[in-house]
């Protein structure tokens, strides 16, 4: 009987790290992969877990306050830096949301003039203006996949969510993909009209929340990227039936575009 | 001069209040404040002022019962209260009130001031309210797209507590983000908790930072032997170092009210008021606003019930659907609005326990409001086999239409179960109030 194809998803600082409701995304991962007859393992890493390279399949990490994120970034550059870099080249797949995303560049300059080193994988740095509420990227936002996104040739290349958050993240080099195209919402800063990053296998965004199961396509595509590695073999998801969750997407479609 | 712009005030906003109850706009209940306070920011005070015992309830889920469990408890003990009662709860709503209540002359004459204010508003107005009570119910993940962050709302607390430094505090014991405002305030301190057996009910966020607390915090009210029953009512007893009573029948619904149950109760105890009094209007309360009001409605030939339960952050949803687990409930409705009120970014959805659903699924599940399509998607990943139950499932974004079917298909003698966010929850009164005697919520 051929063994049941397993896939492993780290949660990194599930405690710390999850603001409104980026657990969602675990959620979308787990059960996608079911629904298709993998098995899945969680692993919740946290500062007193140790981390040791090539067991995870997928990492995952959310947003947070701000002095939380300060433990968090202090803990994965003393701690997990090495591990994390190894297993990132190695094709390890990543989703980094907010907090996440802002970690994985140079670093973040927060709202009161302190600073967060980043873990310098991808070549972005992030500042806040202020801590006032008023200057936060508040709002529904909704962006379009880059032409040349395989996931958005299969179909489908709107991306929907909501974003909140004080940093503003630039790109320091020309050659950096955005994620998406802003066409709804502010993204990563008010000029540069785009939001997130394609690096390698890392999804950056600052799209918090339930930002996988309203956007299927990406779940989907994390999968596939996490499986090939692993299975070291080209690997064709079964198709679900996600009416529910396209139905969803394209109620803040029809709601929020201009 | 500003006895006389306040006269003029009052009136003013009196008329205005008329005017817009007379069109059917809603209870012009913030209006004339909003108006009024930029113009005249002495107003408050000048008002206030003639209210000698102000008390303030602010945190994120519970100010609403607790504060109506305290007007009832002083109104029975022979005080006349004020009190701000439809939810209008930021600056403008509460001096709305004040120059609705006061007098032809400017005058308000009464013995409490009873105010909910909203968490962020607080500190803003906490020197003019200038209470002698504080009490803060908890603190809850709630509208964080209006704040960002909880420790932020945290904050906004602390700092109006220091505002006043001759309040009384009363704090919930079992959620250590309370326990941690009072660590950092210097007032004399009152705590009210469960029975430690109840308290896997609530997800509360954050640590203790100290230890033996039991031991630590000897003026405190706890709740234990706790019952739920059918209706979603409790029985409960309460505990302090001096006495021990008992509530036979509380009427709002769940574990949490009889948080809010403690807090009116330590807050009226330190008032002097006599313990029969408090058990009398403990038992005899009717459930505010939403917040479990329930009754009956004739469908056809038919008597169904109905519950409205508002849920508005994920504690509270994850609390109200393992109540209605507990109690094997039927027929239920969630209604997800996207209205400011609500908050505009539905992934607290995600956040909320839903999964708890699976311990016993109810037969009829309708789904409505502006965001239905996000609620329908979150069942269909909580649900252990979504697939086998999603006939009970339906979707219709239309609120009355919705609420038309799920009456039809419940049982006669079952109870429709209606979860709504705020906004929902003012159009599902609406539509009951043409249906049955629910009262308006402005009167």
């Amino acid at each position: 009987m051929k063994e049941k194809m397993m896939l492993t998803i780290g949660h990194l600082y599930p405690e710390k790290m999850n603001i409104y409701g980026d657990i969602g995304n675990i959620i979308a991962l787990k059960k996608r992969s079911e629904w298709r007859g993998f098995a899945v393992n969680i692993l919740n890493i946290s500062e007193k877990n140790m981390l040791k390279p090539g067991i995870i399949d997928i990492y995952f990490m959310g947003g947070g306050q701000d002095q939380d994120q300060i433990e968090v970034y202090k803990d994965l550059i003393q701690n997990k830096k090495k591990v994390l870099q190894r297993d990132i080249k190695d094709g390890a797949v990543v989703l980094a949301i907010c907090g996440g995303y802002q970690l994985l560049g140079e670093y973040f300059t927060m709202g009161d003039g302190r600073r967060a080193e980043g873990l310098r994988i991808v070549p972005i740095e992030t500042i806040a203006p202020s801590t006032k509420v008023a200057q936060r990227c508040i709002g529904n936002i909704i962006t379009n996949l880059q032409p040349t996104d395989e996931i958005a040739r299969s179909g489908k290349s709107t991306l929907v969510g909501f974003e909140n958050h004080s940093g503003r993240t630039r790109f320091k080099s020309d050659k950096l993909i955005p994620l998406g195209d802003v066409l709804v919402g502010t993204g990563d800063n008010e000029n540069a009209k785009h939001e997130g990053v394609r690096f390698k296998n890392i999804f950056g965004t600052y799209m918090h929340g339930p930002f996988l199961p309203k956007n299927p396509h990406i779940a989907d595509e994390i999968i596939k990227l996490a499986m090939e590695r692993k299975y070291k073999n080209k690997v064709k998801l079964k198709k679900l039936d996600d009416t529910i969750e396209w139905n969803a997407h394209n109620a803040v479609i029809n709601k929020f575009s201009k | 001069m500003k006895k006389l712009i306040t006269i003029l005030s009052v009136w003013f906003s009196k008329t205005l209040s008329v005017l817009i109850r007379l069109t059917g706009k809603g209870g012009g209940t913030t209006l004339p404040g909003y108006l009024l306070e930029q113009k005249f920011p002495y107003l408050f005070e000048y008002l206030l002022e003639k209210i000698p015992k102000k008390i303030v309830i602010t945190g994120t889920n519970g100010k609403t019962t607790t504060q109506t469990l305290i007007v009832n408890i002083l109104r029975n003990s022979g005080f006349n209260v004020i009190s701000n009662i439809s939810g209008a709860n930021l600056s403008r709503g509460i001096l709305t009130l004040l120059l609705d209540k006061a007098n032809l002359f400017g005058k308000l004459n009464y013995d409490y001031g009873i105010f909910e204010v909203e968490e962020g508003t607080f500190p803003r107005i906490a020197d003019k309210l200038d209470a002698s009570i504080v009490v803060v119910t908890n603190l809850f993940r709630d509208q964080l797209d209006v704040y960002g962050e909880i420790d932020k709302t945290k904050k906004y607390i602390t700092d109006g507590i220091k505002k006043t430094p001759h309040a009384k505090v009363i704090l919930n014991l079992n959620d250590p983000k309370v326990f941690q405002i009072g660590e950092e305030i210097s007032n004399e301190k009152y705590y009210f908790g469960l029975d430690e057996k109840f308290l896997n009910e609530f997800a509360y966020e954050g640590k203790y930072l100290v230890e033996n607390i039991d031991q630590i915090i000897k003026k405190k009210l706890i709740a234990t032997d706790i019952k739920l029953k059918k209706d979603l009512s409790t029985a409960f007893k309460v505990v302090s170092s001096k006495r021990t009573f008992t509530i036979k029948r509380f009427s709002a619904p769940g574990f949490y009210n009889v948080y809010n149950s403690l807090a009116s109760i330590l807050t009226c105890s330190l008032e002097g008021v006599k313990t029969d009094v408090i058990v009398r209007s403990i038992e005899g309360f009717c459930p505010a606003f939403g917040r479990g009001e329930g009754g009956e409605i004739s469908v056809g030939k038919r008597r169904i019930n109905f519950k409205l339960l508002l849920i508005k952050n994920p504690a509270g949803f994850s609390i109200t659907v393992k109540m209605l687990t507990r109690v094997r409930a039927k027929n239920i409705m969630i209604i997800i609005n996207d209205n400011t009120a609500d908050g505009k970014d539905v992934s607290w959805l995600w956040d909320a326990k839903i999964e708890q659903f699976n311990y016993y699924l109810p037969e009829n599940i309708m789904i409505s409001g502006s965001r239905a399509e996000d609620m329908l998607l979150r069942l269909k990943y909580a649900f252990d086999n979504f697939n086998a139950v999603k006939t009970r499932v339906k979707l219709k974004k239309d609120v009355e239409k919705a609420l038309t079917e799920a009456m039809n298909v419940a049982k006669p003698g079952e109870t429709l179960y209606i979860l709504p966010t705020y906004t929902a929850m003012l159009e599902v009164r609406r539509f009951l109030e043409k249906k049955t005697k629910l009262k308006k919520f402005w009167k």
